[in-house]
């Protein structure tokens, strides 16, 4: 963990995870048992068409509520052992399809019916088992996007999975720009790279500009790979969609080529930093419990560790070793007990930290003071509440240990959720 | 869904750059002990006593309105102590036991606690305190008065007092460096200027006080004194005089740098202190009072929120 340098009169200063040169993923062992999460609550199980002991192929595309109702894609085919429901943050709720992993499985053709073919109205589909993910946003506005930028730079600091696929995997890069351009229809479809500068070497030019993202965090966030871009910043309240341009993992970009020619993308690649501080880049198949991952790297986790599915300073935390990995978990972390540093319910003593490291220059010292008092709409509309491009470092440096960036996601999640109930009830 | 060991969850970020509101206080307090022990071997037991109560009694006030209003107890993180130990640094050493604790009850309760604690109070504490004792106790704020029975090597006239109403040749006998080794009379913690400029350049290179107040503070004190001097160099003293006597110096370092009644913004801090300062030398020169700082800082204290809306614009705003 980064500590407040002695000599705190500069702003302290989080660098990336820089790529060693022989860095090489190692294959985690086949799980026993993968976790499907299907975006959707269990409303009633007897009207589920899918059961306890049902066989599921490799690659078979999941849907428990019916064809056209929301689904998975087994990475691994085998027998269903359960369907429960599984609670996600903020009130949202999953549907978790276990399913006991047969090596032998049947395989399935690739999307189904589509033959492979990845187009805008499977894209939807394809997202939910794309190792990397894609922004959701995407396919909402995918008639905006004029600009494609694929980010080679990891967003959270300690993670190398992005850096290694840019940097490895550039044919498969390449055969996913293809398809994009093929599915968003956009003939001058503008394609950047964003990489970290010691990897501009190693990256293809000339089929897409490189940029290059500078080392201090949070330059690889994707409003301000956007802005760079762009030359300007995103309006704050729009998303990068909707204001034409969308920022794609390397890994989603390789994956989307490598289902082009044929394969079936299982694997995905996961940093790990355990608790002595050991990073290693590990290949798990999708839907693996993070338990199982941990394992594979000798890690054990005890009563009142932290595990964390993405990075140190945006990741989510997960209540259960079970939690599987899903396409868009970068990162595993685990932090013994003693490593959490705690949060305190202070009031906000003005001492400006926040101001001053705040990447998107809100003034966080006053909008604090509305998200403590619950008043959202004034945040949103008088102190920038939509400015915020969540990077945490708010919360990273504030000396009265105010959860800041945990209040402005609530402060976004209400505000949005005001003004749906808003619209609805006139 | 198995697992039956429990793991902590909560919101990302996952790490902290390690600073707390405890490590902050500490090291003001630390810093503020140079001049502080300062004014105690010049003054002696009776200023001991001073600093003693007020730190003391401020962590009491602190802890009976944590118990009243029914919050956590919050004594621990060091700023009802720092309030009250720069309260006492700005009191005479022979203040009464009383006064000393009248001043922490109104810097506590009256200044902070009524607002709603740490973090919320529109203006200094420890100065609204010297403020209100002042106005209510004038001779007991009165420092040839209350200091009258000292005997030093040197002359125990309160220099801005002899400055305002003798003119600067009163004062010509105080030599800068005799005045920055704190050979003058004053309060506890506010004679010995060479302590507090250490204190101040500790604070700020470890980022504990902004320099941008600190500087611009000092910057208008001098630059409108020397104005002063220039127009009328027989009636009003020079700058290096109003930068080494009374408030000014522990003013700029520990008074106008409290964090919640200070802006965060770049501008607004060079503003801030640059007004404090200016408002200091004329309150000085032109005002009834003796010694400016402490009204100069209310007043900025006051305009604080106002112009910290000073400020960048956000990204991605539009209008």
């Amino acid at each position: 963990m980064v500590k407040r340098p002695f000599f705190g009169l500069a702003k302290p200063k989080l660098t990336y995870e820089n790529l060693g040169s022989g860095v090489q993923p190692v294959d985690a062992p086949p799980p026993a048992r993968i976790t499907l999460l299907v975006d959707s609550p269990v409303e009633r199980k007897d009207s589920l068409v899918l059961s306890v002991g049902d066989k599921i192929k490799t690659g078979q595309v999941v849907s428990p509520f019916g064809e056209d109702g929301p689904c998975a894609v087994a990475s691994m085919g085998g027998t269903v052992a359960s369907i429960d429901s599984w609670p996600g943050n903020f009130g949202k709720k999953y549907t978790a399809v276990t399913i006991e992993v047969d090596p032998d499985a049947e395989k399935d053709a690739i999307l189904g019916d589509s033959g492979g073919k990845i187009n805008i109205e499977n894209l939807g589909m394809v997202s939910r088992f794309l190792p990397g993910g894609l922004p959701p946003a995407l396919f909402e506005n995918h008639d905006k996007i004029k600009t494609i930028v694929i980010s080679g730079a990891d967003e959270d600091l300690c993670c190398v999975t992005r850096q290694y696929v840019a940097g490895k995997d550039s044919d498969s890069i390449s055969k996913g720009i293809s398809v994009l351009r093929d599915m968003l229809g956009v003939g001058s479809l503008r394609v950047a790279m964003a990489v970290p500068e010691n990897l501009i070497q190693s990256v293809r030019t000339g089929e897409f500009e490189v940029i290059s993202v500078g080392a201090l965090y949070p330059s690889a966030n994707p409003r301000m790979l956007a802005a760079k871009v762009l030359g300007s910043p995103v309006p704050a309240d729009m998303s990068c969609e909707e204001a034409g341009v969308s920022v794609v993992s390397a890994e989603a970009v390789a994956a989307l080529g490598k289902i082009s020619s044929g394969s079936f993308p299982q694997r995905k690649l996961v940093s790990v930093l355990t608790k002595s501080g050991n990073l290693t880049l590990l290949s798990v198949v999708l839907g693996t419990p993070v338990g199982d991952v941990l394992s594979a790297c000798s890690e054990t986790v005890e009563a009142n560790d932290r595990i964390v599915l993405g990075g140190p300073m945006t990741g989510v935390a997960v209540y259960t070793e079970s939690h599987p990995v899903c396409h868009d978990t970068d990162m595993v972390i685990v932090q013994g007990k003693d490593a959490i540093p705690p949060v305190y319910d202070n009031a906000c003593i003005n001492c400006g930290e926040c101001v001053r490291i705040c990447p998107a220059n809100v003034q966080v010292n006053i909008l604090i003071r509305y998200l403590q008092a619950g008043q959202y709409g004034d945040a949103a509309d008088n102190h920038d509440l939509f400015s915020c491009i969540d990077c945490g470092l708010c919360s990273f440096v504030c000396p009265a240990g105010i959860p800041v960036f945990q209040y402005i996601t609530l402060g976004k999640y209400e505000f949005a959720r005001l003004n749906a109930a808003e619209a609805e009830n006139g | 869904m198995d697992s039956t060991k429990k793991l902590v969850v909560s919101h990302a970020p996952f790490w902290h750059d390690g600073s707390s509101l405890m490590s902050r206080h500490y090291n003001i307090m630390l810093a503020a002990l140079i001049p502080c022990v300062a004014g105690i071997m010049q003054y002696g037991t009776p200023a001991l006593g001073v600093v003693s109560l007020s730190v003391s009694t401020a962590i009491l006030w602190e802890l009976l309105l944590n118990k009243v209003s029914g919050r956590p107890v919050s004594i621990g993180d060091g700023s009802a102590a720092l309030i009250g130990m720069l309260l006492a640094m700005l009191m005479p050493a022979t203040s009464p036991w009383w006064m000393v604790v009248t001043g922490t009850f109104i810097a506590v309760i009256v200044a902070r606690g009524v607002f709603g604690g740490i973090g919320t109070n529109p203006f200094n504490p420890s100065l609204v305190s010297i403020a209100i004792l002042s106005v209510a106790w004038p001779k007991l704020m009165d420092f040839n008065y209350m200091l009258a029975s000292y005997d030093m090597n040197f002359n125990m006239v309160y220099p801005l007092w002899a400055a305002k109403y003798f003119g600067p040749d009163a004062v010509a006998s105080f030599s800068p460096a005799a005045l920055l080794l704190g050979k003058q009379a004053g309060a506890i913690g506010a004679t010995f200027g060479l302590g507090i400029i250490i204190a101040g350049i500790y604070l700020v290179a470890r980022g504990f006080i902004r320099w941008e107040v600190v500087l611009s503070f000092l910057a208008g004190v001098f630059v409108t004194a020397l104005v002063f001097n220039i127009s009328d160099s027989n009636a009003y003293a020079g700058p290096l005089f109003h930068l080494l006597t009374g408030y000014t110096l522990i003013g700029a370092v520990f008074l106008a740098t409290e964090d919640s009644s200070s802006p965060v913004n770049f501008l607004p801090m060079l503003i801030y202190g640059a007004g404090g300062g200016v408002l200091t030398v004329l309150i000085r020169n032109i005002g009834v009072y003796v010694d400016g700082v402490v009204f100069a800082i209310l007043v900025m204290n006051i305009i604080n929120p106002l112009i910290d809306r000073i400020r960048p614009k956000a990204m991605g705003k539009v209008a």
